[in-house]
């Protein structure tokens, strides 16, 4: 090893080898604020069929040890249906996350809807309720993420219709503020 | 609402007020074991006293009185309006340690004015919730007081005045309103009968509910609010008002 290059090549070497299952070099998750983009697309058996469409998202991250947070979280988003009319979303929900590591995490959360039906520019229904999710995702140590998540909450329509169930999955790209 | 009426309702609050000054400030999380050491909790010692929060909001309120076979709803349509809250010294019921300060489950009593200028009718021919401008109004203002139950994260830094919140009260509002709406009343015939009548209430008690979702940072909050007055009727119909709004203000303690 007294090769300068092979020295080089040998600390390049482990340092990629740290990297791809260096848990142990990640930064561990703190408190601060969260800012998201991301995808959604949700399903609807009665009211609306299918409806695609992007949000925002912003929570505040509170440790509460080395492997649990919670994040209230607030999302704002617009929906295209396979109907004549969109959606507008918001939700403000409180999440609990388990970390596994430093940089994995699963978790769960519960939410309160409102949901309103747009048509020609018109708001023609507010539905509004409780709602509950899963989600999981990976935070980078540079505090990037990406995560997943599916939420479930019961929908009564306006048109006179019984209540449905809408489910929704959504994509996230995320970024947090330490 | 008549003076006398509020000077009841805010001497009301005093006691309450006094009341949850009596306990001692809640002790720190770092006293339980979490993870980095505080010298105190800021949190609790923040919420200990008395606080009125001042600012603007954005909100959209409903007025609905119906009975079987008759309604009328009016709403303002969304509008800016006044933020005006106090907020007595907080009762912390649990608490649990985290890894910065605490997550408690704990109370207070927070008294609230509101305005009502509904003069939008939401009519079977108008959207669910923008109503349409027909002439029609209800005006109102309300005086309330609920003991707050609520759910309390923080702070985000450690030594900060920071925590976010969620909670429920139910109380009660001392309440007037007056104004012309229009009643709606489906006809055997298919046809939907449109009435105008004036419709007035002296202040009187109603069943106040709250929800807040609040996030302070400094001497600032952000607030997504619901509000509810309701529990009775009025000329034999049974009235309630709405109002949901988002808003930032100041807060002041002393």
């Amino acid at each position: 090893m007294g090769n300068p290059a092979m020295r080089y090549f040998a600390m390049r070497s482990m340092g990629a080898l740290l990297c791809l299952c260096g848990v142990q070099a990640q930064a561990a998750p703190d408190n601060g604020f969260g800012f998201y983009v991301g995808a959604l697309s949700s399903q609807d058996s009665s009211l609306y069929g299918n409806s695609n469409g992007g949000f925002l998202q912003a929570d505040v991250q509170f440790m509460v040890d080395e492997h649990w947070s919670l994040n209230p979280y607030l999302l704002l988003g617009s929906e295209t249906t396979d109907k004549s009319f969109d959606i507008e979303t918001g939700e403000g929900g409180l999440q609990a996350r388990y970390w596994a590591g430093n940089s994995v995490f699963l978790g769960g959360q519960f939410l309160f809807h409102d949901t309103l039906l747009k048509q020609g520019g018109t708001v023609s229904s507010s539905i509004y309720g409780p709602g509950i999710g899963l989600t999981v995702g990976w935070e980078s140590d540079s505090h990037w993420s990406v995560s997943m998540a599916a939420n479930a909450y019961r929908i009564w329509s306006a048109y006179g219709q019984p209540a449905t169930t809408r489910s929704e999955a959504l994509l996230l790209i995320g970024y947090h503020w330490y | 609402m008549k003076p006398t009426a509020c000077a009841i309702l805010l001497l009301c609050c005093l006691p309450l007020a006094t009341l949850a000054d009596d306990k001692p400030a809640a002790t720190s999380g770092s006293d339980s074991g979490s993870t980095t050491p505080a010298a105190s909790d800021p949190i609790a010692e923040f919420l200990k006293g008395q606080s009125i929060q001042l600012g603007l909001s954005y909100e959209q309120g409903t007025f609905k009185m119906s009975k079987p076979g008759t309604s009328s709803q009016l709403t303002d349509n969304g509008r800016p309006a006044l933020l005006l809250n106090y907020t007595t010294g907080e009762h912390v019921l649990t608490k649990y340690p985290m890894k910065y300060g605490d997550a408690a489950l704990s109370w207070s009593v927070i008294g609230s004015f509101g305005q009502q200028d509904t003069h939008y009718q939401l009519n079977p021919y108008s959207s669910a919730i923008i109503g349409n401008d027909l002439g029609s109004k209800v005006t109102g203002d309300f005086l309330s007081a609920a003991p707050f139950l609520y759910l309390r994260l923080g702070p985000v830094y450690p030594g900060s005045d920071s925590f976010w919140l969620f909670g429920y009260g139910a109380g009660v509002a001392m309440y007037h309103f007056n104004g012309n709406p229009i009643f709606y009343t489906p006809q055997g015939n298919g046809t939907i009968l449109a009435t105008s009548m004036p419709v007035s209430s002296s202040a009187q008690l109603f069943l106040y509910q709250t929800w807040r979702w609040q996030f302070h940072y400094g001497d600032w909050d952000v607030l997504f609010t619901g509000k509810s007055l309701s529990g009775r009727k009025v000329d034999g119909y049974n009235t309630s008002y709405e109002d949901y709004g988002l808003g930032v203000a100041y807060t002041l303690r002393f």
